[in-house]
């Protein structure tokens, strides 16, 4: 780093502790914000700081929202009756994009891991039994990552809700869509075939 | 640097950048192995399956320097039950964790693998979970070397029929008997019939596990005297073990 002013080594330093950025990305990436325009770098500061500032937790869903609700939660054509648990909020973006799901989400920001010593007080379970208990909750979906620690925590909630009369569902395991069968795991296949639908 | 083929069993994994993990693996041939298993976390993986921890693989493995890379492989027994469970899991967990802790890289040890198989089998059936994790205690530790003295008292040699109140002395990795524990402090309290029960375990083919009673009291006391020898010989606290504790504390078995 000597080679570098100091301010820039700093920069170069803070980037590199950016996911998936290594020493050659962060040096790439702070020479372009060096020639960048005045107010392009003011904008790309202010931008990061105003993310932190002003985004908190959904205080229905737990989702990231900017407002005291999120939109989807605030959304009056929602079935709210309706619940999909997942893990964070990268998962609400993806089941968003299926158009499919109409029903409200319930962001757990974190998964049980036995191995990592996670516990069930670490993901946020409290707001979800509250919701269920107070609001007229049909069905839980379990919308969990289908690993070791979604299982586990897909697990631990329909433990948690056994005493409530809902609907706990689970999304299914299978193939991918325009996958092969030949090339499929043996796991995989076998939930897939234990999953089958009637046609 | 080679390639070559073995039998491994999935302990645990990180992920790895975007969309790779990196696999614990113990492997039957050269004992725990890191490699590296490319975009297993992305949907369309064939790899993904068979990475998950617990999985009984035959894999083709690259030697790299210090990691493996993982090239091909066949799921030989996935243990799906195990993770469809919460305290199957769970132990199983405690289980990868110790040997996980408990080894170290490229030290080939084909009994250790049998044991840690023929216990995922055991705790798959669901047999009784606890006496299979005690049995995988005793047993691991005396591959490993550590194995308790359990026939006389660790400091002054006198036989365990012939002592009277007994301890069980994790610093010292033994029984102990009553006048030597003020030597340590942190000597737990453990019953005759415990020690017979951990002598047992030692000996006991693993088939005939199930005819092996565990008394509620010996339980309780096994549960705590074995961990914590597991944890000072560590000299770190096991994470699966808070997570069961947490569990236990819940009640929700």
């Amino acid at each position: 780093m000597k080679h570098y002013a100091q301010p820039i080594a700093k920069l170069i330093g803070q980037l590199t502790k950016l996911p998936g950025i290594g020493p050659k990305t962060a040096q790439r990436l702070a020479f372009y914000i060096l020639d960048s325009t005045q107010e392009e770098v003011e904008e790309l500061a202010l931008t990061i700081k105003d993310v932190k500032d002003n985004i908190n937790y959904c205080s229905v869903c737990n989702n990231f929202s900017a407002e005291e609700v999120c939109s989807i939660c605030k959304d009056e054509t929602r079935d709210t009756n309706t619940i999909c648990i997942v893990e964070n909020s990268k998962d609400i973006v993806a089941m968003e994009r299926t158009g499919e799901y109409k029903g409200v989400y319930h962001v757990l920001h974190g998964s049980i891991s036995p191995m990592e010593g996670r516990g069930p007080d670490d993901i946020r379970l409290n707001s979800l039994l509250s919701r269920i208990k107070e609001k007229n909750i049909e069905e839980v979906i379990l919308a969990t990552d289908p690993n070791v620690e979604g299982e586990a925590t897909a697990m631990y909630i329909v433990r948690l809700l056994e005493p409530f009369e809902i609907t706990i569902s689970r999304i299914a395991h299978g193939l991918p869509v325009g996958g092969d069968l030949e090339y499929a795991d043996e796991v995989t296949l076998s939930k897939a075939l234990e999953g089958r639908t009637k046609v | 640097m080679s390639l070559y083929q073995t039998e491994a069993i999935v302990l645990r994994h990180y992920e790895l950048g975007e969309a790779d993990k990196i696999a614990i693996l113990y492997t039957k041939e050269r004992g725990k192995v890191r490699a590296v298993a490319k975009g297993v976390r992305k949907t369309r993986s064939r790899l993904a399956g068979a990475m998950e921890v617990f999985t009984h693989n035959q894999l083709q493995l690259y030697q790299g320097k210090s990691l493996a890379k993982v090239n091909q492989v066949r799921v030989l027994k996935s243990f799906a039950d195990l993770r469809a469970d919460l305290w199957q899991m769970s132990y199983a967990s405690y289980l990868a964790e110790l040997v996980n802790e408990l080894t170290v890289d490229q030290e080939r040890d084909q009994a250790l693998f049998a044991l840690l198989l023929t216990s995922l089998n055991l705790l798959s059936k669901e047999e009784n979970l606890m006496l299979v994790v005690r049995f995988f205690e005793l047993r691991l530790l005396r591959l490993l070397g550590y194995q308790p003295e359990l026939k006389c008292c660790v400091e002054c040699d006198t036989a365990l029929e012939e002592l009277t109140k007994l301890k069980f002395s994790s610093q010292q990795g033994g029984v102990i008997c009553g006048d030597c524990s003020a030597k340590d402090q942190y000597a737990m309290y453990l019953s005759k019939g415990s020690v017979a029960i951990m002598n047992r375990l030692l000996e006991i083919d693993y088939r005939h596990l199930n005819r092996l009673k565990l008394p509620v009291k010996s339980r309780q006391q096994l549960a705590k005297v074995i961990p914590n020898y597991l944890q000072s010989i560590l000299e770190k606290p096991l994470k699966t073990l808070d997570f069961i504790r947490v569990l236990n504390a819940q009640g929700s078995n």
